[in-house]
């Protein structure tokens, strides 16, 4: 971790916009995102505002660590650049991606991490879920369905809950530990509003209008969930969630099953690591509590789960 | 020198150097080993770091960062290797009862025979040479057994028709590899197509005697013919391929008579060009030991004086990846020109068809779709 | 029939109402129920005909004859053909 004479860490918002500014314009950034260190290079403004408040508790990079990943969102290269406003997002330099309007910048840039995270974190299994953490034990929602897997997130990460993620369940082969990757959560439409209701505190970015998933904008997990990103958790509780309006609260068990199978199929490498990705989830489904969970109030939820974990008998 | 230049230097030569003695790798820095891991990655060489690590018993004297990078990608090779040794498996199951020559081609053949080039290499397709005479037998019976001819649209379907190599390419319905049905190696308007004849006539047989390999003088041939003719437009000609070309050639350079048979074979196939550019090249870039009369023979295959001099420019210039935050528009150049030389992309696709195979021809046609970031692809690559 | 290989290689975990079992030769994921994990049981010790099968199977279930169809035992075994985990060389 970059030392410093604060005795700790070195996190983005220490440097300041402008600091900020040339680095992204020019050798780039380098962030430390749970297992990770991105280097982000951009030449856009916004970037550098948005990342001074949004990336602020995230600590930098060693100065001689590896990257992991090194992106970069900007304007075209070539003389597009003049015609339309767009920009554009780069891995190594190379951008196989469709453009984004230049007002997307920065949901882009959020959505092209996660793309770098899935396409290359092979060295771990990767579920497509949210987990949160309690007493170091950790619950996870696997995407499916209806699944309103963020929102939920997001709602426990300021009800006591520390954010592991809320789209990767990164799972360390060796052990089965879930690694913490605690990045900004991306809530679209009426999940804004509810979450801004549910805690008014909560650091919710800007709105991005018009996106490719209608409006999004990204909440900026607890401090204490980024400064223990270096906390692995262990699997206790495999929760399934639908939100249906109006529906009255219901945490029931689900099969082991149809559990393993809606894990394995949502996940984004459960092909690709063969025989240890079955025995992971196949470990990780026998240890875990499988429930599904119906609810309408997001109040209800928090309570059910909450109460889940505290009378933990299983 | 520029600093262009330097960096493209830097970088060229910390990838050669790390191919040619992975030995010295735990004495790398971390930005060094940061460098690395990005060239590496563009070349699709990870795997092979990898491998030549695993097998010095080094992982575990290299910085674990760059660590889980090889392991990631040791992960997706070994499982496509599984895939595609399956697929074969699957293929001889559903053609049970018809006897028929099956030569597996390029990584099918890599990963059965267990030759040098399967190490830390991602193979995604089986490439099958069979007689066009089964073609029609074969085809109807996987069929039968649940594979389907993956869907094209009309200009890519009158391609395959008019100047059909190889029918499209087949897929089972439960999984993702592709299968690849030849029945010669190039179209036959290509200029250096010849009568598959001699390939069978010499094809080995591996340890199932359904399958067979092309002899190791063809299966070099093959493998040059293949480097030189399937380039891409982005990235050239690949790193990776003349890798293998490398491999094969000190695995079967110490068998009895592989040296004598080489050029000559490659004289009786129409296939001289490609092999003067594998032998030159590969002694080049990673210092194959190649007899010198065997050179000498090849020499009868070099072009004009003033293309070798332009391959001789382009060829290292495009084939080595540079450093990716200091792209040479040289190299950009060098391996614009390089695919356009062996695709005349400005001839309508008549005179196109002359030189590629059906996946490039599907790579060419595939240029410029884009991605979108915001739909997250659960199918990783 | 009989076992090949791949069925010797196969990876099992038992749940209450199904296996799940992973295939080390292709590396799929397969979803069993009890006549399909049966029919591999049954074939441990040596090949067996489909009839055979069956048979070894309601003696084993302690079941009735006719309480297992022929058709259920085909339509299992062809699919378990299919994924390489039996061979079957005289099915029509």
């Amino acid at each position: 971790m970059a030392g410093s004479r604060l005795g700790r860490p070195i996190r983005v918002a220490d440097l300041g916009v402008g600091t900020l500014a040339n680095r992204l314009a020019g050798e780039g950034l380098q962030i430390r995102l749970g297992p990770f260190n991105i280097r982000v290079q951009s030449d856009l403004g916004s970037i550098a505002k948005l990342a001074d408040s949004l990336y602020g508790p995230y600590p930098l990079a060693a100065a001689d660590a590896i990257a992991d990943f090194h992106v970069e969102i900007s304007r075209p290269k070539n003389l597009r650049r003049w015609l339309r406003p767009q920009c554009h997002f780069y891995l190594d330099g190379r951008s196989p991606f469709a453009p984004y309007p230049v007002e997307h910048a920065f949901p882009a840039l959020e959505w092209g991490i996660n793309w770098c995270v899935a396409t290359r974190a092979h060295h771990l299994l990767m579920l497509h879920a949210a987990v949160v953490e309690r007493g170091g034990l950790a619950m996870l929602f696997p995407a499916w369905p209806g699944h309103g897997k963020s929102t939920l997130c997001a709602a426990l990460i300021h009800s006591g809950w520390r954010l592991l993620s809320d789209e990767f369940g990164l799972v360390r082969p060796c052990d089965g530990m879930l690694l913490p990757i605690p990045r900004l959560i991306p809530l679209k439409n009426e999940s804004i509003a509810v979450i801004g209701r549910f805690r008014p505190e909560a650091v919710i970015g800007p709105c991005f209008f018009g996106t490719r998933k209608g409006t999004v904008a990204h909440v900026r997990p607890p401090t204490e969930s980024v400064s223990r990103s270096q906390e692995p958790a262990r699997p206790r509780w495999l929760i399934f969630p639908r939100w249906v309006a109006d529906a009255p609260l219901s945490l029931s068990p689900i099969s082991k099953s149809d559990a393993f199978l809606m894990v394995a199929s949502n996940s984004f490498n459960y092909e690709v690591l063969d025989e240890t990705a079955f025995r992971l989830v196949s470990e990780m489904v026998g240890r875990c509590a499988c429930r599904s969970l119906v609810y309408s109030d997001l109040d209800e939820a928090v309570s059910a789960l909450d109460a889940l974990a505290r009378f933990d008998d299983e | 020198m520029s600093e262009l230049s330097r960096q493209t230097e830097r970088a060229n030569r910390l990838l050669l150097g790390a191919l040619k003695a992975p030995a010295a790798l735990p004495t790398l820095s971390a930005a060094d080993w940061d460098l690395l891991l990005r060239v590496a990655r563009r070349t699709r060489l990870l795997g092979r770091l990898e491998a030549d690590l695993s097998r010095a018993g080094l992982l575990g004297d290299i910085p674990v960062d760059a660590a889980q990078h090889l392991r990631a990608s040791r992960n997706v090779i070994e499982h496509r290797k599984t895939l595609v040794a399956w697929e074969v498996n699957r293929v001889l199951w559903a053609l049970k009862g018809i006897d028929v020559p099956l030569i597996l081609l390029k990584g099918a053949a890599y990963v059965l025979a267990e030759l040098p080039p399967a190490a830390g290499r991602i193979f995604a397709d089986v490439d099958l040479l069979v007689p066009v005479e089964r073609i029609g037998e074969i085809e109807e019976r996987l069929a039968a057994k649940g594979w389907f001819k993956m869907r094209l649209d009309p200009y890519d379907e009158r391609y395959y028709r008019v100047w059909m190599h190889e029918i499209p390419p087949l897929r089972h319905r439960e999984r993702g590899t592709e299968i690849d049905i030849h029945h010669r190696i190039l179209p036959r308007t290509s200029r250096f197509s010849s009568d598959p004849g001699p390939l069978f006539e010499d094809a080995l047989p591996l340890q199932d005697a359904r399958l067979r390999v092309l002899a190791p003088t063809d299966m070099v041939l093959h493998a040059m013919l293949h480097l030189f003719l399937e380039g891409d437009p982005v990235e050239g000609l690949r790193l990776r391929d003349l890798l293998d070309i490398h491999g094969l050639l000190r695995h079967f350079g110490p068998e009895a008579g592989f040296w004598e048979r080489l050029p000559r074979r490659a004289r009786q196939l129409g296939w001289e060009r490609p092999l003067y550019y594998g032998l030159r090249f590969a002694q080049r870039l990673f210092d194959t030991p190649i007899p010198q009369a065997v050179l000498e023979e090849a020499g009868r295959g070099a072009p004009p004086g003033p293309v070798g001099a332009l391959m001789d420019y382009w060829v290292p210039l495009s084939i080595l990846p540079g450093h990716p935050d200091h792209p040479s528009p040289m190299a950009a150049a060098a391996r614009q020109a390089l695919y356009l030389r062996a695709h005349w992309l400005r001839m309508p696709a008549v005179m196109l068809a002359r030189h590629l195979s059906y996946k490039a021809w599907l790579r060419f046609r595939g240029v410029g779709k884009k991605l979108d970031l915001a739909q997250l692809d659960l199918k990783q690559q | 029939m009989r076992l090949t290989a791949a069925a010797g290689e196969l990876i099992w975990v038992q749940w209450d109402d199904a296996y799940d079992v992973y295939q080390p030769s292709s590396t799929e994921t397969h979803v069993f129920n009890e006549t399909t994990a049966l029919i591999l049981d049954a074939l441990k010790d040596g090949p067996l005909s489909l009839e055979g099968v069956r048979e070894w199977i309601v003696k084993t279930l302690d079941a009735e004859q006719d309480g297992l169809a022929l058709e259920d035992l085909e339509s299992a075994a062809a699919r378990l053909d299919e994924l390489g985990l039996i061979e079957w060389p005289d099915r029509a």
